[in-house]
């Protein structure tokens, strides 16, 4: 599923205006890459429509912390759904 | 006695040039802003023309990451905030940043996000709308962002008074500085709705001018073929200092607001009191608190939208105010070149018209052709001319019965 962590890194890039190379799995959101509460659900919400996935669970999903959580999170949740 | 202020920064971005130099210059030459809408397909629409700002690049006062997270109406402002902050070269240890304060007006706010939003909401569900929404969408961003970006931590809001909304903000902020509430402000006005939604709302009210065919022509205030004004977009920010402030730092002045007034019509939801009735109380408040006669007015920056009524009451307004003066008295709608920016109108009208004083020439008001027998005063037509400023007032009234009106006087220091 490295095509999951390739898209989430990404994305994360994207939003957060930085180099995709910062974007480690060990990098933390909001400790690392410095990401407000905003970016995170603005984040979140790209994800879910580019992996049409809906992360209704919201203490799990809020619970995200690193990029490795968040590819971790999508690979179950997409699996869940196919 | 009150403490005088003073305007020492201007920044401006709008439909005739991306700074108040390149505005200026193409203001006193007579061009005019207007073309056939660019910035989205206007086909089908009644009115397909506006004038626009074109080539803006955000990133060069703000980086990429803040700007996807604000409205095009928060860009220009924060834009011509950064723009008047180092054009008045105030530098660190040259103020307390508790004591300058931001109050940024706008008509409508994140129009422009709304309608993305919206389409959005329709298309993909609840669960797809940005969280920048609503930080986008509130017509108080502006001030907030312009604070957060230039580290100002005195008053700050926003003032909502349609076309008046920039006028209001910098009569707020003129009375805060007068009152000591602020050593300085960074006040005046922004909007970004060339989009389908308003243009497509101001057409249905027949507010917008419909010359299609000639874009160029279109907005003509106070001339007989008046069909309405031309939708336009940008930012005017100013910095208001207390004098004594602005001079113990060696700041350059570039005129001295004097006076504000402003009066509510209790008339119509958008057509002005019959004569300008509320007009003229505003012009009337705004010299009395400038403690200066009508016939000490050389010049009048008119709201001169280019409507019907607004023209006509305009004149019939300035007549009462002025008396045999308001013969004497040079006029001009400078949206007839740079078309009505709506809340941010009172905004750019400031700049303009303490250029004008400043530089003791007259912007003309183009497009005029066809005299109206009911608009009959000497509005500067067709070509700017030079006379001495001594004292001018500059005019906005919005939807809704908002009537506002600053006074400026040249200075000299």
């Amino acid at each position: 599923m490295a095509d999951v962590a390739e898209k989430v890194k990404q994305v994360i890039a994207e939003k957060l205006q930085i180099d995709q190379g910062q974007v480690t799995m060990e990098a933390s959101i909001v400790e690392d890459l410095g990401a407000d509460s905003l970016e995170q659900a603005d984040i979140l919400f790209s994800l879910e429509d580019e992996f049409g996935i809906t992360a209704d669970d919201t203490d799990e999903a809020e619970g995200l912390k690193t990029v490795a959580d968040i590819v971790a999170y999508l690979e179950k949740k997409v699996a869940a759904s196919s | 006695m009150s403490r005088r202020v003073v305007v020492t920064g201007m920044g401006a971005v709008t439909p005739l040039g991306l700074d108040c130099e390149s505005t200026w210059e193409n203001l006193i030459a007579g061009k005019s802003a207007a073309s056939t809408i660019r910035q989205f397909d206007a086909e089908g629409f009644p009115v397909r023309i506006a004038c626009e700002v074109g080539d803006f690049d955000v990133q060069k006062f703000i980086d990429k990451r803040q700007a996807r997270k604000m409205d095009p109406s928060t860009r220009y402002g924060v834009a011509a905030a950064i723009m008047a902050w180092k054009d008045s070269r105030m530098d660190e240890g040259d103020f307390d940043p508790d004591r300058v304060g931001v109050v940024i007006g706008s008509g409508v706010g994140g129009i422009q996000t709304l309608e993305d939003q919206h389409s959005v909401l329709m298309e993909k569900g609840p669960r797809r709308i940005s969280p920048y929404f609503i930080p986008m969408l509130i017509a108080d961003m502006p001030s907030g962002a312009a604070s957060i970006t230039l580290g100002l931590k005195g008053p700050n809001y926003a003032t909502v008074s349609a076309c008046a909304s920039g006028a209001h903000a910098i009569g707020d902020a003129f009375r805060a500085v007068q009152r000591g509430e602020a050593d300085a402000m960074v006040t005046g006005g922004t909007e970004a709705a060339v989009c389908p939604m308003s243009l497509a709302g101001f057409a249905a009210m027949k507010a917008i001018s419909s010359r299609n065919d000639e874009p160029e022509r279109a907005s003509r205030p106070f001339d007989k073929e008046r069909d309405g004004f031309v939708l336009g977009e940008g930012a005017g920010i100013v910095l208001l200092e207390e004098l004594e402030h602005a001079k113990a730092r060696g700041a350059r002045i570039y005129a001295e607001v004097t006076g504000y007034g402003c009066t509510g019509d209790a008339y119509h939801m958008t057509a002005p009191a019959p004569e300008g009735e509320g007009m003229a109380r505003a012009m009337r408040a705004a010299l009395a608190d400038a403690s200066i006669d009508a016939d000490r007015v050389d010049y009048v920056n008119a709201h001169g939208t280019s409507t019907e009524l607004n023209d006509k009451y305009e004149t019939t307004a300035l007549k009462a105010v002025f008396g045999e003066h308001a013969k004497k008295l040079a006029v001009s709608s400078t949206k007839s070149m740079v078309g009505h920016l709506l809340g941010a109108a009172g905004g750019v009208e400031l700049i303009f018209t303490a250029l004008a004083v400043q530089n003791g020439v007259i912007p003309p008001t183009i497009n005029y052709e066809f005299p109206d027998p009911e608009c009959d005063l000497d509005y500067t037509p067709n070509d700017a001319r030079e006379l001495r400023i001594e004292h001018a007032l500059t005019n906005s009234f919005g939807f809704g019965g908002h009537n506002a009106v600053l006074a400026l006087r040249r200075f000299e220091g």
